[in-house]
């Protein structure tokens, strides 16, 4: 029986972040799990909520479709979330999926992009998080 | 000032098609939240429409602006166009291939092993969706039901929210603006990956100032099983949307003056 999975997308303003040079208010998390007790849905703020077993995956999704943007890293406390990247049979993509060890109370965790045409680095402010209980 | 707006719509479709309704569960952006658009990405998204015109009143900008929709749980949209496709015959082949290859195992000695392998391999294949058309009727599509890490969605086995839900679809914008003839939508072909091959989109008369509702009609996909047949049955919907259409003098965007040459020496 394979365990929950909850799909994270992140809808970054990738021209909004390049021209003001940080994340900040240019990035947007959605999950499918507002039912179940995830909130502040549609914000840089989600707190997606988990149970231990659960599996996460997360997905970036540009604003401009044409532009660059990759998801590099996930900085997670890995007692609570054992993170490992993903490639999608009979392709080169890979994603990042995060398997939940250990239910957390409330754990902060940030993402490493990369955006537009020099790839250059950006990680998101200390805002999303991961919910138990 | 000319404007290309994009408008992204995601759908957590199956709460949606549990509400029977997309209220709480649809999210809609767009890029031009630092130009005046207001509540971005949720239901209630106000786009700004910031229009231009010339000294005697017509229209000096042109406006575009697309719409685009997705899912959130889905396989990853940097995947190729073709990945479900590919990915569906491969796994067609790899059954072929154990198939073939069936009467070499090893652990394989009565008729009735061969029958519980192939049975077995049969169900690690999982089901080809069919679509449901107009007349009620379901065809074949050849695309594997998968989960939302590319392997055979397993009804039962798998929990819902591993789906890798078919992608909603936008079928028309209809409403006040579009009465109104504040914007004039079309369905466009497109290479991009995430408009799947189509758009809609539309151009903007930024000569009618004020804030105006319309209508976006969206098609979901429920997967249904039925006497071992997987098919994707469509949900209609709609969701309300605003456009809020201004309209100021056109100005040089770098002396802020009236137009005229560039100050250059």
């Amino acid at each position: 029986m394979k365990n929950r999975t909850i799909s994270i997308i992140v809808i970054v303003d990738v021209v909004g972040a390049l021209a003001s040079g940080s994340l900040k208010d240019n990035i947007y998390f959605i999950d499918n799990n507002r039912k179940r007790g995830s909130e502040k849905e549609g914000t840089g703020e989600l707190k997606t909520k988990v149970e231990m077993g659960d599996h996460l995956i997360w997905n970036i999704l540009p604003l401009e479709p044409e532009a660059f943007s990759q998801l590099v890293d996930i900085v997670i406390d890995p007692e609570y979330v054992e993170k490992r990247i993903l490639t999608f049979k009979d392709s080169d993509i890979t994603g990042w999926v995060g398997e939940v060890r250990k239910s957390p109370d409330i754990l902060p965790y940030q993402l490493v992009l990369k955006l537009g045409n020099e790839h250059q680095e950006f990680i998101t402010p200390d805002s999303a998080f991961i919910i138990g209980g | 000032m000319s404007q290309e707006i994009s408008i992204l719509l995601l759908v957590d479709i199956d709460a949606a098609i549990d509400d029977n309704s997309l209220e709480s569960n649809v999210y809609m952006i767009d890029n031009l939240r630092t130009e005046g658009s207001i509540n971005e990405c949720s239901g209630n998204l106000v786009t700004a429409v910031n229009g231009t015109h010339w000294q005697d009143g017509t229209q000096a900008g042109e406006i575009i602006i697309n719409w685009l929709i997705s899912t959130i749980s889905c396989l990853p949209p940097a995947l190729p166009r073709n990945y479900h496709s590919h990915r569906s015959k491969m796994i067609e082949n790899n059954t072929l291939h154990n198939i073939h290859h069936l009467h070499s195992k090893q652990d394989i000695e009565t008729v009735e092993d061969i029958k519980s392998r192939y049975q077995s391999i049969m169900e690690e294949k999982g089901h080809s969706a069919h679509v449901i058309d107009a007349r009620g009727e379901a065809t074949n599509t050849g695309l594997v039901v998968m989960d939302v890490y590319g392997d055979p969605y397993h009804p039962g086995e798998s929990k819902q929210s591993d789906l890798s839900h078919q992608q909603p679809v936008i079928t028309n914008i209809t409403g006040e603006a579009v009465d109104l003839g504040v914007i004039f939508p079309v369905q466009l072909g497109t290479p991009v990956v995430l408009k799947d091959g189509w758009y809609w989109c539309a151009t903007a008369d930024s000569g009618k100032t004020g804030t105006y509702k319309y209508t976006i009609h969206i098609t979901l996909f429920k997967l249904k099983y039925a006497n071992g047949i997987a098919s994707w049955e469509p949900v209609k919907m709609t969701w309300d949307s605003q456009l809020k259409v201004t309209s100021e003098p056109k100005r040089n965007g770098f002396t802020k003056g009236a137009m005229s040459f560039l100050p250059f020496k």
